[in-house]
């Protein structure tokens, strides 16, 4: 057994992803509107700095970072700022956002998207450039780029970990990214290599992503680098992906609790970050597009789309032939992490990895708990999921601050196995939120 | 458009249901039922286990509709439990002892909160109830095939103080040379509760619960080899010891029960020595020749103390004391 997994917990699911797996990305139409929210990363939302009448073209920073955590965010069409006011949010439930009219004209911004002069890999410009052109991770939590490749001086970081892993069943995004983009997704890390002195390099993926695999191998000759850069076969798991799984599996080091990889030398990146780096630093293209997988039983021909961001739910719909059935549940992400959608006029954002529409939506109704103990046996963070609920819905706050609810890295498999049907992640949230307010109360 | 659903994640789940569970094993009990029902006579046995199941599931619907509950009598679990008691019970116990076994056990669990609530195994809370208010209907035993009425070995071997000659008098009843007598035990030629009746079909059952991850080994185990190992200290015959009684019946379906065992491996290895060392202690030293529904009583008692223990996440690092 040469495949690797992460140490404990973690089930196998049905990964759904022959659907789209062997379709290429495909580009959408340019949509006639987009709204860009200005909350896309995990710091604080930008500050507009563009107002209603103004054009802009395509790569035009609309959004400056505020503070420590905050990401630039950029136009993703060229036309006229039509309202800077609340919208819907896919993951908020509204959020200041810049709607653009598209004038259809493709206008680049000066000095954006084009291959000159881009060679003199200094640090500082390298980090000043993947801020300046708002490059946030694209796994999901949307963590600026530029702070993770920043580790404190204190820190000994020798490992960059590249996170192809994608264990969200029926999502193929980075899947495609790793066939289609392999030679850019490598000189990423010839990038990412300037930044930081990384002394060996590896890029995780799941073993039934075989042709993932091979490209990697191939292409990897062709890059010369000179520290190593191997490509790991890892055990289909859920949660595979997950950054602490990740670097165990690859590395056998354990993050401590509450701390962070770097505190044991790792960085690990996404692939399609890692792709958006790329791009951010060889074509000075700023983060407007992402790789969105489109899938579930109502769309009428799933695809893998290239999507600008801002692109409304219904154009991507439409642009996969509309639906077939009338759907119950639509997801930005993956089923098992995934945010559902209250309508189809929510914008895509940096973090929205996938679109799947379903028809049915389980819908359960929770049994009383049997303490069968699955959802302690399958945690991949070793907690207790049932405990921490029970004191939780007893609003026994020291009882449940005992049991370490903030290791819970939220994946869902305590709420996927329990045959109670209870959602035990849902309350482990708000137990954590709980905690959280009551930290910042003090 | 309908509106859409909303929803925290995660938007999948397992098939995995409590009524699957349940009924899962419910049919790992049949092969169990089927061969009692063939060896004693069937129409003593099939209206003690009709009437012991759906007296159980007839009460736990009665009683949340009278107190206004959330219905569940048909998730699978008030049958089980009624079967679970029934097949504990003798082969020609009076019909009414499993309708007051059922409806006893249903209320132990209903008046704790219902299903997942409840301290104690409900069906032994039954079984208990009967042994103690009946203690002649319900320790009246018969031999299978033969229908003679007949003393258990065990209480044989008992009554004659774990000797070398209540050894043999057991050996006697049970085909004479000790060989024949541990075969007879096996397969179930000797008298005992219904459910005790053929040991291979209580492999079999519990096989289809482990192989399908239903249950987990480590109650049932140390459970065993507490016995085995307490059976030989205190010089009694291990193979008797195991093979007559309720401990196989309870290892395999009792101990196993998730609602009133510990939760965490290391607890449940000491929830079964727990129930292993009472079991002895009563079969040795009290005056019944049968302690297991006792023995696992107590330690349902004793299982929520047992899960005291956090368990540490993946990372945890120990605090050093702070000098």
């Amino acid at each position: 057994m040469n495949q690797k997994t992460f140490k404990q917990g973690g089930i196998k699911l049905k990964n759904s992803k022959k659907v789209t797996e062997d379709l290429p990305i495909e580009l959408i139409p340019d949509p006639d509107f987009v709204v860009i929210p200005l909350s896309q990363h995990f710091g604080a939302p930008s500050k507009p700095i563009v107002k209603k009448g103004d054009f802009v073209k395509i790569g035009q920073i609309i959004g400056e970072a505020i503070g420590k955590m905050g990401s630039n965010v950029h136009s993703s069409v060229s036309g006229e700022v039509i309202d800077v006011a609340n919208y819907p949010h896919p993951i908020e439930l509204e959020s200041l956002a810049i709607k653009i009219k598209n004038d259809q004209k493709s206008d680049w911004f000066t000095g954006q998207n084009s291959e000159s002069n881009r060679l003199p890999f200094e640090r500082e410009e390298i980090i000043k450039n993947i801020l300046d052109n708002g490059i946030v991770g694209l796994g999901g939590a949307g963590f600026p780029t530029h702070i993770k490749l920043s580790p404190p001086p204190t820190s000994f970081v020798d490992t960059l970990i590249i996170n192809g892993a994608e264990c969200e069943p029926y999502l193929t995004a980075d899947y495609r990214l790793m066939i289609e983009n392999t030679k850019q997704i490598l000189e990423g890390i010839r990038i990412l290599l300037k930044v930081h002195p990384f002394k060996t390099v590896y890029i995780g993926i799941e073993k039934h992503n075989h042709k993932a695999i091979q490209a990697f191998e191939s292409a990897l000759p062709s890059l010369k680098v000179d520290v190593p850069v191997k490509v790991v076969s890892l055990k289909e798991k859920y949660p595979q992906g997950a950054e602490k799984n990740l670097i165990y599996a690859i590395t056998k080091r354990i993050v401590p609790l509450y701390k962070l990889p770097y505190d044991i030398g790792v960085i690990v990146q996404n692939v399609g970050t890692l792709f958006s780096v790329y791009e951010s630093y060889m074509l000075n293209k700023p983060l407007i597009e992402r790789v969105v997988t489109v899938s579930g039983d109502c769309i009428s021909t799933p695809k893998n789309l290239k999507v600008k961001i801002g692109t409304m739910l219904k154009d991507i719909i439409e642009a996969c032939g509309g639906l077939t059935k009338e759907p119950e549940k639509i997801i930005f992400g993956g089923p098992m992490m995934g945010i559902s959608q209250r309508s189809l006029e929510v914008p895509v954002i940096k973090g929205t990895s996938g679109v799947l529409v379903f028809e049915k939506d389980p819908a359960l109704i929770s049994e009383n708990c049997i303490r069968c103990g699955r959802c302690i046996q399958n945690c991949p963070s070793g907690l207790m999921p049932l405990k921490i609920v029970e004191y939780y819905q007893a609003e026994d706050f020291e009882s449940y601050n005992k049991y370490y609810p903030l290791a819970c890295i939220e994946c869902g498999i305590c709420a996927y196995v329990c045959p109670a049907k209870i959602n035990l992640v849902n309350h482990i949230k708000l137990a954590k939120h709980e905690i959280q307010k009551r930290r910042v109360n003090k | 458009m309908k509106l859409l659903h909303v929803s925290g994640s995660p938007h999948i789940r397992s098939a995995l249901s409590t009524k699957i569970i349940m009924n899962s094993v419910t049919i790992a009990l049949l092969p169990l039922v089927i061969v009692s029902v063939a060896v004693y006579e069937w129409n003593h046995i099939i209206p003690i286990l009709l009437i012991g199941s759906f007296t159980a599931v007839i009460s736990e619907g009665i009683f949340q509709k009278m107190f206004h509950l959330k219905l569940s009598y048909f998730d699978g679990s008030a049958f089980l439990t009624g079967l679970l008691l029934a097949l504990t019970l003798g082969p020609r116990t009076p019909l009414w002892m499993p309708m007051i076994g059922s409806v006893v056990a249903i209320f132990s669990k209903q008046v704790f909160g219902g299903l997942g609530q409840n301290p104690f195994n409900p069906a032994l809370i039954g079984r208990a109830v009967l042994l103690l208010s009946w203690p002649i209907e319900s320790t009246t035993w018969i031999q299978p095939i033969k229908v003679l009425t007949t003393a258990t070995p065990l209480s044989v071997y008992k009554m004659n103080e774990f000797g070398t000659v209540g050894l043999q008098k057991v050996f006697d009843t049970l085909g004479g040379t000790p060989s024949l007598a541990y075969k007879n035990l096996f397969l179930g030629f000797r008298s005992g509760s219904i459910g005790e009746v053929w040991i291979p079909a209580l492999l079999i059952g519990f096989i289809f619960l482990v192989v399908r991850k239903i249950v987990s080994l480590q109650a049932t185990v140390s459970f065993l080899i507490t016995v085995i190992v307490l059976s030989y200290l205190f010089k009694l015959d291990i193979l008797l010891m195991l093979m007559s009684g309720g401990i196989l019946f309870a290892a395999f379906f009792m101990v196993t029960d998730y609602v009133t065992s510990p939760l965490l491996p290391g607890s449940q290895i000491i929830y079964g020595v727990g129930i292993g060392l009472i079991n002895m202690l009563i079969r040795k030293y009290s005056g019944m020749p049968e302690g297991t529904t006792f023995a696992i009583l107590i330690m349902n008692l004793i299982s929520p103390l047992l899960d005291f223990k956090i368990k540490n996440p993946t990372g945890f690092v120990k605090e050093k004391s702070k000098q």
